[in-house]
């Protein structure tokens, strides 16, 4: 063979081979896990705590005259659909009410956090909403917005029972308690009294912590055994893969799976499938496109979606409430209610998309 | 694998069984972390009696499938001397590629896995490839800026959002079994056999290492150079767009959110195998020893269950002890621990 034929060789096995070698095994298809059942028994609603909290700030008339601009801190970026749509809901109510609109991304960053509302202050934002990553970090910041007559609305500045948030003209919850409970009474439903485990976060944040606190106390209530927990330490589909791995290798008995997002709960099913256990019951929570594309193919058991949109429109309409005087003064905190998306309920959910687009119809808030 | 100077010993004196085994050891620098590899093996099997079973081993190996595919397209781009820091941006706009192809342009899935793939080794190629083999750009430059540009368009191309694919071909390839093993298993196996026998056995693969173990003096013994480059980025650009392709099986949907960390862990299998920063040393092989190695430890901490914390301290530290010892093992020369610990200027003989 000559230099120029093994060469052409070479380079031919290069690129046909590494395409050819997925084709080398297939075998009959199987189809995917049925782990969804019927929903025989609605769950009831949720009794905690956040009950006693308002799910909307008072809803504010369009006033003409002065344009105000809102400025959305997504503290993930792009890649992170629902802080992506916290901040849709904001500019969507903010258009609505006829504000101008400024978004930047945080990039999980607390110096870019601290830059980025500083920037919006130079700008001459009137109001800012925004997802803490440190509350303490943005404490001098405050203040200046304070001094500066900028209003200031928090999501998830605290949320245990102290609704206060020094430096916020209020906040907004996404209801962790009431996404824990609705978790658990969801898998008590489907796996009763059955051995779950918990996959939590692995990086040191208050409100995921808290969140499996919760878990472990509806649990209790709900006559759950949690018998394991393993943090996802990349908060992404492998981490997810690589707790819920874990968890299998040490308990056998597993029957669910309450994960802190929807990565965590399709990575955990991932790991289950691998590990040819098609019957565990996996619950997630966000109610991204991941998390119902998940639940439609039948990945997941249940998905608890976060009310995203409404978190951002309440932020705009709450602070046009600031700005215009509208309303009285606002409550220290509203909660937006957390849904139970099951397979049975999923077609008839109304998704992040018609709701972002029902506001520009001004039909949520007015 | 034998070296010139092992055969040039090997005419003076037939060396001994262990001067056999020393200069075995001596030109495969994965060997020492393949013993701490072997190690961990024995110390997880005793300290958790299911590491060992059926499941958990069929979940540690289709859970390394991905960074096993990125680390072999790394390990090919390192080999010439270059890097690829776009590997994780191209797995997840591969996603996207296999959708249009599958549920717009209506392709069967074989074809369009096959054309992903296919799209996959000309991104790379005629992107980081051309830029960095043709135009001479910095490899850092241009991956950066790819990673970026990749990612940017995954966003706009999804707006975002997850999208379903329902295929049984990719379900099967996903979680089916042939002869009792993973078909994901047989993928890497398959993979890792082609690349290997491209690098060894055929001009092209002498082409790699020639370029990374001197460009210039490859380029006056008559190896086209930019096209060798440009080659290799495809490879790694096809290989990625397979990683891709399978995270699409293993999740049924296309998510615009790549693993930001697989690029790192993929440094980490490919310098673990022995692939050295600079290029033209190192191979498949080890990268693989590389990848179970990281894969035993993240499976086996897990299942220890230790606070994930505690596994990304126990990590890096141990993947920091392994290259070091791998240093030692290349030099095995007293001088270089001291030399490593800062107490000797002296340079290195190069002998």
């Amino acid at each position: 063979m000559t230099v120029a034929a093994r060469r052409a060789v070479g380079i031919v096995l290069t690129l046909g081979l590494f395409v050819a070698a997925v084709t080398v095994v297939t075998a009959p298809a199987v189809g995917a896990s049925g782990s969804t059942e019927a929903t025989a028994a609605a769950v009831k609603p949720y009794p905690g705590f956040e009950k006693a909290y308002r799910s909307s700030f008072p809803i504010p008339k369009k006033v003409g005259g002065k344009t105000y601009t809102i400025g959305c801190q997504n503290p993930v970026g792009q890649g992170n659909e629902t802080t992506t749509t916290f901040c849709k809901g904001v500019q969507a109510e903010a258009s609505a009410l006829g504000m101008k609109y400024i978004g930047l991304d945080d990039g999980l960053s607390i110096d870019k956090q601290v830059s980025n509302f500083n920037q919006l202050l130079a700008r001459g934002a009137n109001a800012i909403a925004l997802y803490p990553l440190a509350p303490n970090a943005l404490r001098a910041s405050l203040a200046k917005a304070k001094r500066q007559g900028v209003a200031v609305i928090g999501f998830n500045v605290t949320f245990t029972k102290s609704a206060k948030a020094p430096g916020y003209d209020a906040q907004i919850w996404e209801g962790r308690d009431a996404e824990a409970y609705l978790s658990v009474a969801e898998m008590a439903r489907v796996a009763p009294r059955g051995k779950v485990v918990i996959v939590g976060i692995g990086a040191p944040v208050p409100a995921i912590k808290y969140l499996a606190q919760r878990y472990r106390f509806w649990a209790k209530k709900f006559g759950l055994q949690v018998i394991g927990e393993q943090d996802n330490p990349t908060d992404d589909i492998p981490g997810g893969r690589q707790a819920m791995s874990g968890l299998l290798g040490k308990y056998s008995d597993i029957d669910g799976v309450l994960a802190y997002n929807d990565e965590s709960a399709v990575g955990s099913y991932t790991a289950a499938r691998s590990a040819g256990r098609n019957d565990i019951k996996i619950i997630g929570i966000n109610g991204s496109s991941l998390g119902t594309s998940a639940l439609d193919a039948g990945h997941v058991a249940a998905i608890i979606q976060v009310d995203a949109v409404n978190q951002g429109a309440q932020a705009a309409a709450g602070a046009y409430n600031v700005l215009t005087k509208q309303g009285g003064k606002l409550p220290l905190v509203v909660v937006m209610r957390p849904k139970l998306l099951t397979k049975d309920n999923l077609k008839s959910a109304t998704s992040w998309a018609q709701q972002l687009a029902k506001i520009k119809g001004g039909s949520l808030t007015r | 694998m034998t070296t010139a100077s092992d055969a040039d010993t090997a005419s003076a004196r037939p060396p001994s069984r262990l001067g056999r085994l020393a200069s075995w050891s001596a030109s495969n620098q994965y060997v020492g972390v393949l013993l701490v590899l072997l190690c961990l093996v024995i110390v997880f099997s005793i300290q958790e009696p299911r590491f060992l079973t059926v499941a958990n081993i069929r979940v540690l190996l289709t859970g390394i499938a991905i960074l096993w595919m990125i680390s072999l397209g790394l390990t090919v781009v390192m080999l010439t001397g270059g890097f690829d820091l776009s590997l994780g941006s191209m797995l997840a706009l591969s996603g996207f590629i296999f959708v249009g192809f599958y549920s717009h342009l209506g392709v069967p899935a074989l074809g369009a896995v096959v054309l992903t793939v296919a799209a996959g080794a000309a991104i790379g190629g005629l992107v980081n490839g051309f830029l960095i083999g043709r135009v001479g750009m910095p490899f850092l430059v241009v991956t950066i800026g790819t990673l970026s540009l990749y990612q940017g368009i995954t966003y706009l191309v999804s707006d975002g959002q997850t999208t379903s694919i329902t295929s049984s071909l990719l379900d099967s390839i996903g979680f089916d079994n042939a002869l009792g093993v993973p078909i994901t298993v047989w993928i890497m196996i398959g993979t890792l056999i082609v690349a290997s026998f491209v690098l060894r056995m055929t001009y092209f693969g002498r082409d790699i290492y020639a370029t990374g173990g001197n460009a210039t003096a490859a380029r006056l013994a008559g190896v086209h150079v930019p096209r060798t480059l440009m080659l290799a980025y495809a490879i790694a650009g096809a290989m990625a767009a397979l990683a891709g392709v399978l995270q699409v099986a293993f999740i049924s949907a296309a998510s615009p959110v790549g693993s930001a960390n697989v690029i790192f862990d993929a440094t980490a299998a490919v310098l673990l195998g022995g692939t050295v920063l600079g290029g033209g040393v190192g191979g498949v092989g080890g990268t693989v020893i590389g990848v179970l190695f990281l894969g035993v430890l993240q499976n086996g901490l897990a299942l220890a269950g230790i606070q994930s914390a505690w596994q990304q301290v126990i990590s890096g530290a141990i993947v920091i002890l392994a290259v070091l010892g791998q240093q030692l093992q290349r030099g095995r020369r007293p001088g270089d621990l001291r030399r490593l610990l800062g107490r000797s200027t002296t340079a290195r003989d190069p002998a």
